[in-house]
C-alpha cells in the first residue's frame, strides 16, 4: 500500500481537479504571549494608530493583494489558504494532503515540509517561494491562465 | 481508584458535551446558518478578512488559548480533593467556557468581526466599554505577578530547571536570527532547538542552579522575582522577531509533546488516585470551597481571555458559520485537557495519601510543585524516564509558557502606559523607557504587595487573577445575553452561567476581602475593592442594559 492510499483529515478540495496555494504568514493578532492570558482588547491598538508588532503587518498587508488578485483572477479554481507558521501541524497536514493530491513522492512531500518558511508561498505541496512573496505573475506560471482567460481566448479564436 | 477511569471519563464528558450540547446550542440557541455571510466573505481582503478551513482556524485557535493558566488553576484547587476541581474543569468546560467562547465567536461573526470590547459598546454602551479595558488592565498586572512568582517558586524547588530555562533565551535568539534574518526553512531549527532544549534539562538535571539563601536583604525567591522582571523588561523592548516569536514556537511545540507523552504515560501505566475524593481535613487557611473553587480554576473551566480571541481575530476567518461550533467549543475542549492532566498529576504522581498531603499543607502554595513532582513521577511510572527528569520537563514547560507571559505582558502594559502618557499629555510617559520601568514598578509592586519582602506566598494573587479573569467572562456573557434578547432568542443558556459567574466572583472577592484585611495585607485589600467595585459595577450594567433590551423587546 503506498502512502497515496492513507486517510486524510482534511478535506481533500485538490483532487476536484483544484490547485492549492498555502500563504504562509504570520497573523498580527494571534502573536500574543503563548496563551490567552495577557492580550490587549482586539481593537485597542488599533485606536491609538499604532501597531503592537508592525513588522508582522507590513507583511499581512503586503500578501493582501496577492490574495486578492488570486480569488479575483482564479475564483473557485484555486482553494486557497493563509496560515501562520505556529500552526506548524495544520501546515503539515495541507501539504501531505496537497502532495497527495497532486500525486508528489513522500519523499517531494517531506522535502516541503523540511523547507517550509515563516513567510512564503506554497503551490500544489511544492514550495514556490521562501522567505518572500511571489508576483501575482510568478504564481500564474506555475497555476496556468485562469479559466476566464482560458475562455476568452478560445472565444477569440472562434 | 485508577487515573485512567478520570481520563476517560473526563474526556468522554468533553466528546459527549460537544455532540450533544454543543449541537443543541448551535442549532436552537446560535441557530447557526450556512447560508450567513460571514465577515470574512462580506470583507474578504486576505489581510484581516480571510475565510479558513476550519481545521486550519481551529490550529490558529487553539495554539492562542492554550499555556500556563490551565496547569496553575487546578494545581491549586485539588486541595479540596479530586472530585471538586474534576467537576468544574468537565461541567465548566462544556456548559461555560463552551458557550462562552463559541459564544463571542459567534455574536463577532455576527457583527461584522468586531471584538468583544467593541461589541460591549455597541450592545450595552459606552461605560460597559470602559469597564471592560479597566478588567482588562487588572488582568495585565496580575498575571505579570502571579506568572513571576510561579516561576520564581519553581526555580526554588526545582533548580535543575534553571539552566534549561535560561539556556532557551539563547536558542530562541538564535532561532529567530536564522527564521528572520537568514531565511532559513522554519522545521529544523525548530527540532534543532526543542532537541537542545531538552538536552540542557539533562544538563540542569546534573548542575541544578540555585541563588544564595539571601541576598541584598532579599530571599532566593524574591531575588528571582527581581531577576525576572529586569529579564520582561529588556525582553519587551527587544524586537518580537528576536526573542517573542521564537519562544512561541518552542512552546507550541513543547505543548503538543507535554501533552501527548504525559495521557500516553497515563494510558500506559494508568497511577492510582491518592488524593481524597472531598478533602475533609483542608489546611487551616483553606478558604471555604463554594465560591473559591470556582475562581481558583478560571482557564480550564471558563476564562474571559479567550472572548477576546475568539472575537476580533478568530472571528474574522470563519468561512462557514456552522464552523463556529467546531472552532469555540473544541478549542476550549483542548484547554479542558490540558486542565484535566493538570488534575491527575496533581492527584495520580504520589504513591501514598501522606505524600500528597505533604505538598498541599497551605492554600496556594503546593499547587505548582504538586504538577511537577506528580507528573514527573507519572512520566517515570508510564514512560519509564527518570523522576528527576520528568519533574524538570514539567517545570520547564510551566516556566517557558509562563515567560513567554510575561514577555508580551510587561510589552503591553507598556503600551497602556504610553497611552495614558498621550492622553494626558506626560511627554515622559510616552516613551519606551520610562514607560517600560513604570509597568515593571507596578508589576514588581504587586508582587512583592501580595508576598512581603521574601516574595513568597504571592499566589494568594492567584484566585484574584481567576476572579477578575471570571468577571471578563461575566462580561461577555452579558453581552451575549443582551444580544440573544435582542434577537428574540432564548438567553438564559447564557444568562445563567453570566449569572453564576458574578455571583460568585462577588462572593469570593468579599470573603477574600475580609482574609486580606485580617491578615493586614492592605494593598492586596486595596485591589480586591476596585475589583469588586467593578464587578458590582458589572451588575448594575447588566441590569441596565436588560431593562433596556426588555422594553425594547416588548415596545417592538
Amino acid at each position: 500500500m503506498g502512502w497515496h492510499a492513507l486517510p486524510t483529515i482534511m478535506p481533500n478540495t485538490a483532487a476536484k481537479g483544484r490547485s492549492s496555494v498555502i500563504l504562509i504568514r504570520e497573523w498580527e493578532r494571534q502573536m500574543s504571549a503563548s496563551g490567552c492570558c495577557g492580550r490587549l482588547e482586539g481593537d485597542f491598538l488599533q485606536r491609538r494608530g499604532e501597531r503592537c508588532f508592525p513588522e508582522r503587518r507590513t507583511i499581512m498587508e503586503a500578501m493582501g493583494p496577492l490574495y486578492r488578485d488570486l480569488r479575483s483572477r482564479y475564483g473557485d479554481e484555486v482553494e486557497i489558504h493563509v496560515v501562520d507558521p505556529r500552526n506548524l501541524f495544520t501546515i503539515f497536514a495541507l501539504i501531505i494532503r496537497d502532495a497527495r493530491a497532486h500525486s508528489l513522492s513522500i519523499w517531494k512531500a517531506l522535502r516541503t515540509l523540511f523547507r517550509i518558511p515563516v513567510t512564503g508561498v506554497v503551490v500544489n505541496g511544492r514550495l514556490l517561494t521562501r522567505g518572500r512573496w511571489p508576483a501575482f505573475s510568478e504564481l500564474k506560471e506555475v497555476l496556468g491562465d485562469p479559466k476566464t482567460e482560458r475562455e476568452e481566448v478560445a472565444g477569440g479564436l472562434a | 481508584m485508577s487515573a485512567l477511569y478520570l481520563m476517560v471519563v473526563g474526556l468522554g464528558a468533553f466528546t459527549a458535551g460537544y455532540l450533544l450540547y454543543s449541537r443543541f446550542i448551535s442549532e436552537h440557541i446560535f441557530r447557526l446558518d450556512s447560508e450567513f455571510r460571514t465577515p470574512a466573505h462580506v470583507q474578504e481582503d486576505g489581510v484581516d478578512f480571510v475565510p479558513t478551513n476550519r481545521w486550519v482556524l481551529w490550529g490558529h485557535h487553539f495554539t492562542s488559548v492554550a499555556g500556563a493558566a490551565p496547569i496553575v488553576g487546578p494545581a491549586i484547587a485539588v486541595i479540596w480533593g479530586w472530585l471538586p476541581a474534576f467537576l468544574w474543569v468537565t461541567l465548566g468546560t462544556v456548559f461555560f467556557a463552551g458557550i462562552h467562547d463559541a459564544g463571542a465567536l459567534w455574536a463577532s461573526v455576527r457583527n461584522e468581526g468586531k471584538s468583544i470590547g467593541a461589541l460591549t459598546e455597541s450592545v450595552v454602551g459606552q461605560r460597559a466599554r470602559s469597564l471592560f479595558m479597566i478588567v482588562i488592565f487588572l488582568l495585565l498586572l496580575m498575571v505579570n505577578a502571579v506568572f513571576a512568582i510561579i516561576i520564581a517558586g519553581l526555580f526554588v524547588d526545582f533548580p535543575s530547571s534553571v539552566i534549561p530555562a535560561w539556556f532557551v533565551i539563547a536558542v530562541a535568539i538564535t532561532i529567530g536570527y536564522l527564521l528572520y534574518r537568514r531565511g532559513v526553512a522554519l522545521l529544523w531549527p525548530s527540532i534543532i532547538g526543542v532537541s537542545l532544549l531538552y538536552a540542557s534539562m539533562l544538563v540542569g538535571n546534573n548542575i541544578p542552579l540555585s541563588l544564595p539563601e539571601s541576598m541584598f536583604g532579599l530571599g532566593a525567591p524574591a531575588l528571582w522575582v527581581v531577576l525576572l522582571f529586569t529579564y520582561a523588561a529588556i525582553a519587551s523592548l527587544l524586537p518580537v522577531w528576536l526573542l517573542l516569536q521564537p519562544r512561541d514556537y518552542i512552546n507550541g511545540l513543547q505543548l503538543f509533546i507535554g501533552l501527548g507523552i504525559f495521557f500516553l504515560a497515563v494510558l500506559l501505566n494508568p497511577p492510582e488516585v491518592v488524593a481524597p475524593m472531598i478533602n475533609s481535613s483542608v489546611p487551616e487557611d483553606v478558604p471555604s470551597l463554594i465560591p473559591l473553587l470556582f475562581v481558583t480554576i478560571a482557564c480550564g473551566a471558563c476564562s474571559g481571555f479567550h472572548g477576546l480571541v475568539s472575537s476580533g481575530t478568530t472571528s474574522k476567518q470563519v468561512d462557514n458559520e456552522k464552523d463556529v461550533r467546531f472552532v469555540g467549543f473544541l478549542g476550549t475542549v483542548g484547554e479542558g485537557s490540558l486542565a484535566l492532566a493538570a488534575i491527575i498529576a496533581c492527584t495520580a504522581g504520589f504513591a501514598t495519601l501522606g505524600d500528597w498531603e505533604g505538598y498541599y499543607t497551605a492554600f496556594a502554595s503546593g499547587g505548582l510543585p504538586a504538577f511537577v513532582q506528580g507528573g514527573g513521577q507519572i512520566l517515570a511510572n508510564g514512560l519509564g524516564l527518570p523522576v528527576a527528569l520528568g519533574e524538570t520537563l514539567l517545570a520547564v514547560m510551566a516556566i517557558l509558557f509562563a515567560a513567554t507571559t510575561m514577555d508580551t505582558g510587561v510589552r503591553l502594559q507598556r503600551y497602556i502606559v504610553q497611552e495614558a502618557g498621550t492622553i494626558y499629555n506626560i511627554p515622559a510617559l510616552t516613551g519606551k523607557g520610562l514607560s517600560t520601568i513604570v509597568a515593571v514598578g507596578c508589576c514588581l509592586a504587586l508582587a512583592f504587595g501580595a508576598g512581603g519582602g521574601g516574595g513568597t506566598g504571592g499566589l494568594v494573587i492567584w484566585p484574584l487573577f481567576g476572579t477578575t479573569n471570571q468577571l471578563l467572562a461575566a462580561l461577555t456573557l452579558l453581552v451575549l445575553s443582551v444580544f440573544l434578547l435582542k434577537q428574540n432568542r432564548p438567553s438564559r443558556y447564557t444568562f445563567v452561567p453570566f449569572l453564576f459567574l458574578l455571583t460568585m466572583t462577588v462572593w469570593a472577592l468579599g470573603i477574600q476581602l475580609r482574609g486580606f484585611y485580617d491578615n493586614g495585607q492592605f494593598f492586596l485589600a486595596a485591589l480586591d475593592v476596585i475589583i469588586l467595585v467593578t464587578a458590582i459595577w458589572v451588575a448594575l450594567e447588566s441590569y441596565s442594559a436588560f431593562r433596556k433590551a426588555r422594553t425594547g423587546e416588548s415596545s417592538a
